[in-house]
């Protein structure tokens, strides 16, 4: 339990983070016109990689089944995307709708949960001894 | 791989989840592991060997085939 209140308030200081530097790189970018006004994407991007940082630590400290579940889950999600988004190569040029961006990120998360329930199911039975 | 987890930890008259609290691990790893689901990392062998003063292979044991 000391861990995860330990991360849970580390995630939300990321979030409100990356919230307000999205705010300020959205308010920032559009008045600003130097030539280095894109060195301001990494107002969102630092608190980004600040809570990969915090996934990672707390994925390492869970317990060794479901760090091995989880592990699977994003192994199976990033293979799937990525052949996903090569296959989409193909059928663009047989005249399939345009790719957006975000797309790739419910994609990931689509493919992850397909994932974890497989893994689940393949660790996890129902009987349970008291 | 074959284990004596359930047989051991009956004869204890311990639960799934007093097993997992001693052994520092989620209850659902107890429950893999009994039910030869889950191979567990040589750390927790050694933990669970301990924990019964056994040797490892007098709990787990290597399928012939």
């Amino acid at each position: 339990m000391k861990f995860k209140s330990k991360f849970t308030l580390r995630k939300i200081i990321g979030f409100i983070a990356y919230a307000c530097g999205l705010w300020a790189w959205a308010c920032f970018a559009r008045q600003n016109h130097s030539p280095y006004r894109y060195w301001l994407v990494l107002l969102p991007l630092l608190p980004i990689i600040y809570l990969c940082v915090i996934f990672h630590h707390q994925l390492s400290e869970k317990d060794e089944l479901w760090r091995k579940i989880i592990t699977e889950s994003l192994a199976f999600s990033a293979t799937a995307s990525a052949w996903t988004c090569v296959s989409y190569v193909f059928l663009r040029g047989m005249g399939a709708p345009e790719f957006h961006p975000e797309w790739a990120f419910y994609i990931l998360v689509a493919y992850y949960l397909i994932g974890y329930f497989f893994s689940c199911r393949r660790y996890f039975s129902c009987r349970r001894d008291k | 791989m074959k284990n004596r987890l359930r047989e051991l930890r009956a004869a204890k008259e311990w639960s799934q989840a007093d097993l997992a609290d001693k052994l520092e691990v989620s209850r659902q790893t107890v429950n893999a592991i009994e039910t030869e689901k889950y191979d567990p990392s040589l750390p927790l062998a050694f933990k669970v060997a301990r924990l019964f003063k056994l040797p490892i292979e007098g709990i787990f044991e290597l399928d012939k085939d």
